[in-house]
């Protein structure tokens, strides 16, 4: 079963008079495993199918399924529910929260979730283990560099082993080497793991990376390769 | 939930400043109200005092048109005494019997309200002994001795050792009289008291009105001064009938029980202005709160935080600025009310005379009185209007678009 | 002949008003004298009897002294004018009824202290006029008073019944709300000598409160008596 099933989906939303058509009947699938660049230029609606995907936003009409399930019915209980335990999301200026420890801000989510506290302690500290933080959980944002923070991000988002990551230009405040870093990080996560990946980036070196890059210009695909 | 209480504990002292301000001023509101409590929790057990206690006492006994007619043979046959001194709850049972009469010194008269009380009994249910200021009370044992208000004594110009005349319409319709000595002056703060009252031993006034072994009045202190009720309802099983009726107070005084039910209507009054204002406190510092933190409340709205505990969130953060601010108001106002407890405010500097309320003349220390009900009125305002004043801003955050949020700065 | 004559002279000694109020007003006193008198006071609370002997001049000056019950003998009233000393053989005192206990009852009648003080003339203070007559009235005269504007009266109205011989044989009283409040009967009239008679016995009756009254009866009234101002004084209300 296909993770996103996306078909013919229209976005528009009003800015003053105007009517902006951010996309124009996108037609997308992904597949479990897939490690999947969204590219194109600003403007051509690379983030907001993204937001659709991650159950931010609802589309204005199209077919829209994410982990089998036709988002157009669900409440916005539902919605925060999937995007809890199923999608795990990566941001590109990481969106920590401030007051809570690397730790707790990777933990809150399998708080969230329910899981009882001895486990989920003994995951996020595996999960940061992974990620390369071991021995900085009790760090707070402030105290932890770019690229270090957006590992606490990454931790956090598959922490509670989602269907599908979803990361918006993770790479873009970060040095070269440190997003190289995470790049690798996040191909080693799909490789060794089989997280799914969809990323929206405009950086060469993720789609150099990735086994999909998907082209958008003006609110459609205009290319799906394949590597 | 405990995540709530970490991420709400920790941004609460992410601004510290402002958080302990509003704590602090919150405190100011909460220790103002415990002190305006207690003070007028002191006052109304002053006038409880003076009114409940040193007159109409917890529970009455009396002839059941005598209230009203103030006939003076409308009696009670004294044996009854006996009866309720044997009821469980009773502490102090004091006879009374009363009647005008004109009092005469050698020079002077003047019209006046005889209380034959028991002199025995008579202090342990009204503070009587201690409203001496000249002399003694009346003993105890003997007859023939006459105790005066304070003013009526002045009007009779009469002291310690000098000799009244009585002189009365009798039951019977003889022209009662007889002649007292003064024994002592009283100032009991009861206007009327003070201006027409005269104590004389009940055997004594018995032999004047010619009422024989009768009495108008029986007042009783019980055991719990908050539970009156069920002993009344007791003793009225016990002793009602069509010539005896028991009162507890505030039936037999209805005045006396609306003002102090005014003790309530004011700490209302306080309750609501003070937490008024601590209301706008909150509100605004938790309005800051969510529009300072739109990007990271998006942020947990994004990531699967439903709406319900985002209102939980906020709404939590706020219990824990009110937790503190009574934390530092509970020790604000415990300091102030022990203050008032202990040395009460004296205001005889302002009402040399006493306070007089509604004709009650009060002592002009009033020493505070602590009701753990005030205080928990008091703790219990806070919180409700903390959560009531969160409520918008959490609702608020709730209703955040995570898309909109994220793009905030 | 005999009837126009007889007729002729019931007409010559029809009494004025004046004459008619003065036996109202005299009743049991007269202008000086003295009189053993027993009262009977019925209350709903009480029922008591006295005997007392009083003195009057005019209607200035009255003392009566108390003379049975054991108990209350003694006990001595002084009226002077407009003011009343009660004298306390048991304490031994004097003492003048203050004014707010005027309207106090006296010795436990039906009489007021006030009706003692203000034993106002009906002559002086009221407006009076004759409203009935021997032919329609049931052989007596009615002389209907009310106060004049400034008297210090209770009473709304009062009307006396007086027989053609002058002797009262009633007196009612009514409030200024025109209700009959109380009725004085005059009976048991005697001669007293001079061609004069009067009623022995007296009974007050007060209609607001049914039962009660208070009922004076004459043992003796003897209006012969000479009387010096200075007998009502504060030294002989205390002489036993």
């Amino acid at each position: 079963m296909s993770i996103v099933h996306v078909s013919d989906l229209h976005r528009e939303y009003q800015q003053g008079a105007v009517t902006v058509k951010a996309l124009r009947g996108v037609d997308l699938t992904i597949e479990p495993g897939e490690f999947t660049a969204l590219m194109g230029p600003s403007g051509s609606g690379k983030t907001t199918l993204l937001n659709m995907i991650g159950a931010l936003d609802r589309p204005t009409s199209g077919k829209l399924l994410v982990d089998g399930k036709d988002l157009a019915s669900l409440s916005s209980s539902q919605l925060s529910d999937l995007r809890l335990h199923r999608l795990g999301f990566i941001f590109q200026s990481y969106n920590l929260i401030p007051v809570l420890s690397a730790l707790e801000n990777a933990e809150f989510v399998l708080q969230l979730q329910g899981m009882a506290r001895d486990e989920r302690r003994k995951r996020v500290r595996e999960t940061l283990a992974q990620v390369g933080l071991a021995g900085m959980e009790d760090r707070r944002p402030g105290e932890l560099s770019g690229g270090q923070q957006q590992r606490v991000a990454v931790a956090r988002a598959i922490a509670g082993k989602p269907a599908l990551v979803l990361a918006d230009e993770p790479t873009a405040n970060l040095d070269s080497a440190t997003a190289q870093g995470l790049i690798e990080l996040m191909e080693k996560l799909n490789h060794e793991h089989g997280i799914t990946f969809l990323f929206a980036t405009h950086d060469p070196r993720v789609m150099e990376a990735a086994h999909r890059v998907v082209r958008m210009v003006d609110g459609k695909v205009a290319e799906d390769l394949r590597k | 939930m405990s995540f709530l209480l970490t991420v709400a504990w920790r941004n609460l002292w992410r601004h510290k400043r402002r958080s302990l301000i509003t704590a602090t001023a919150m405190a100011v509101g909460v220790a103002l109200c415990m002190a305006t409590l207690a003070f007028n929790d002191g006052m109304f057990e002053a006038i409880f005092d003076v009114m409940i206690e040193q007159q109409l006492g917890h529970v009455q006994v009396h002839h059941p048109d005598y209230p009203k007619k103030r006939v003076m043979n409308d009696t009670l046959p004294a044996e009854i005494l006996t009866r309720i001194d044997g009821e469980p709850g009773t502490v102090a049972a004091a006879p009374r019997l009363q009647g005008f009469a004109l009092l005469g010194s050698e020079t002077k008269s003047s019209g006046a309200l005889l209380l034959g009380v028991d002199p025995e009994r008579e202090p342990k249910v009204t503070p009587i002994g201690k409203r001496v200021v000249e002399g003694t009370f009346l003993p105890p044992g003997e007859t023939g001795g006459i105790v005066l208000g304070l003013r009526l004594a002045d009007e009779l110009g009469v002291g310690l050792g000098d000799s009244v005349v009585a002189v009365t319409q009798a039951s019977d319709g003889s022209l009662g009289n007889a002649l007292y000595t003064v024994t002592g002056i009283v100032k009991t703060g009861s206007a009327q008291i003070d201006r027409s009252g005269a104590f004389v031993s009940v055997a004594d006034l018995q032999d004047l009105l010619v009422l024989p072994d009768q009495l108008h009045n029986i007042t009783i202190l019980t055991d719990d001064a908050t539970d009156i009720a069920p002993y009344a309802e007791r003793l009225r099983a016990d002793i009602a009938s069509d010539t005896v009726e028991v009162q507890t107070w505030w039936e037999a005084s209805p005045q006396s029980a609306q003002m102090m039910s005014m003790r309530d209507f004011s700490s209302v009054i306080v309750l609501g202005i003070v937490f008024g204002a601590a209301g706008l406190g909150i509100l605004n510092t938790m309005m800051m709160s969510v529009f300072e933190r739109t990007r990271e409340l998006g942020v947990l709205k994004a990531l699967g935080l439903r709406p319900t505990r985002m209102v939980g969130l906020i709404l939590v953060e706020s219990v824990l600025l009110a937790s503190l601010a009574v934390s530092i108001g509970l020790a604000l106002g415990g300091g102030l009310d022990a203050f008032l407890v202990l040395r009460g405010i004296d205001l005889s500097a302002s009402a040399k005379e006493g306070i007089s309320f509604s004709g009650v003349v009060l002592d002009p220390v009033i020493k505070g009185v602590v009701r753990w009900e005030g205080v928990a009125q008091v703790v219990g305002a806070v919180f409700f209007v903390s959560l009531a004043s969160s409520l918008w801003p959490a609702i608020r955050a709730a209703r955040l678009d995570p898309v909109e949020s994220l793009r905030a700065e | 002949m005999m009837m126009l004559l007889l007729a002729a002279m019931a007409w010559a000694a029809d009494p004025t008003i004046e004459e008619l109020l003065l036996a109202t007003d005299d009743a049991g006193r007269g202008d000086q004298s003295v009189a053993v008198i027993q009262m009977h006071v019925k209350t709903d609370r009480y029922e008591r009897t006295m005997k007392m002997q009083a003195w009057a001049k005019g209607t200035e000056r009255t003392l009566v002294r108390i003379l049975e019950p054991a108990k209350d003998a003694g006990v001595t009233t002084l009226k002077v004018d407009d003011n009343l000393w009660n004298y306390l053989p048991k304490v031994d005192r004097t003492m003048k009824v203050p004014p707010g206990m005027m309207s106090g009852s006296w010795m436990g009648s039906h009489f007021s202290n006030d009706d003692l003080v203000k034993e106002s003339r009906l002559s002086e203070d009221f407006t009076c006029e004759i409203t009935g007559r021997p032919d329609d009235s049931g052989g007596n005269y009615v002389v209907s008073c009310v106060p004049k504007p400034e008297a210090p009266v209770v009473w709304g109205k009062v009307a006396a019944t007086v027989t053609p011989d002058k002797v009262p044989v009633k007196v009612e009283y009514w409030d200024e709300k025109g209700e009959l409040v109380r009725t004085m009967d005059y009976s048991d009239v005697r001669d007293v000598g001079n061609g004069r008679k009067m009623p022995f016995h007296m009974m007050l009756t007060p209609h607001d409160k049914p039962g009660e009254f208070t009922e004076l009866t004459f043992e003796s009234l003897d209006l012969t008596v000479q009387l010096d101002d200075g007998f009502f004084n504060l030294q002989s209300l205390q002489q036993r």
